[in-house]
């Protein structure tokens, strides 16, 4: 699944291992995220999204891109 | 000793202690039904499997970028972690499932029952810890 993680942390001046902190997860986990090859849960979704301050579907994309 | 330390302290004595009692426990049970090699084994083993425990947890406590088998080992492990350790435990349940039809058609023709059993616990321990590695090196 695609995802907007990388760029809005970057934004933000975190490193992976720092929002992993705020967000409860591990670095690994991060970049699993972000690298498209770990899902979140729903409650993690909504949590990175409430981070953010936008929604899920803002930071999450299922439709593969052309 | 700072309180996390002092809290990895109580810990890990305690699961050493436990853990050593469970495993003399064993020992007793199987030094009484005269099988020495089998308690030798079960020193063994437990005594690995104590090692490892805290070797992780010292490792999850050191290492702020602790590996996700020191997570799980600690009790830290975060939804992802514990994703990877279910995917193991499946593959694991799969394995044995099939390693002991193969076993229950080697007890028809005469073979060991212990042996048997051996061959479905390894066969398990082998995919589970196959499983979680490949998992975690692909991310």
């Amino acid at each position: 699944m695609n995802n907007s993680v990388r760029e809005r942390r970057e934004a933000l001046g975190l490193s992976q291992a720092s929002l992993g902190e705020h967000l409860g997860v591990s670095r690994q986990t991060i970049n699993s995220i972000e690298t498209g090859k770990y899902d979140p849960s729903l409650p993690l979704a909504f949590t990175i999204a409430r981070y953010f301050g936008t929604t899920i579907e803002e930071i999450f994309d299922d439709q593969p891109h052309a | 000793m700072t309180s996390p330390t002092r809290n990895l302290a109580i810990k890990l004595a305690t699961s050493v202690v436990a853990g050593s009692t469970a495993c003399a426990a064993f020992v007793a049970l199987a030094l009484a039904a005269d099988k020495p090699s089998l308690a030798k084994g079960m020193v063994t083993g437990g005594s690995l499997a104590l090692a490892a425990f805290v070797a992780l947890s010292v490792i999850a406590h050191v290492r702020r970028d602790a590996p996700p088998e020191a997570r799980l080992a600690t009790g830290i492990a975060d939804e992802r972690d514990r994703r990877l350790a279910t995917r193991a435990a499946a593959h694991a349940a799969i394995a044995m499932y099939a390693v002991s039809v193969g076993g229950v058609i080697a007890l028809a023709f005469g073979a060991s029952g212990i042996a048997v059993l051996g061959c479905v616990m390894w066969a398990g321990l082998l995919a589970a810890g196959l499983s979680f590695i490949v998992s975690v090196r692909r991310g």
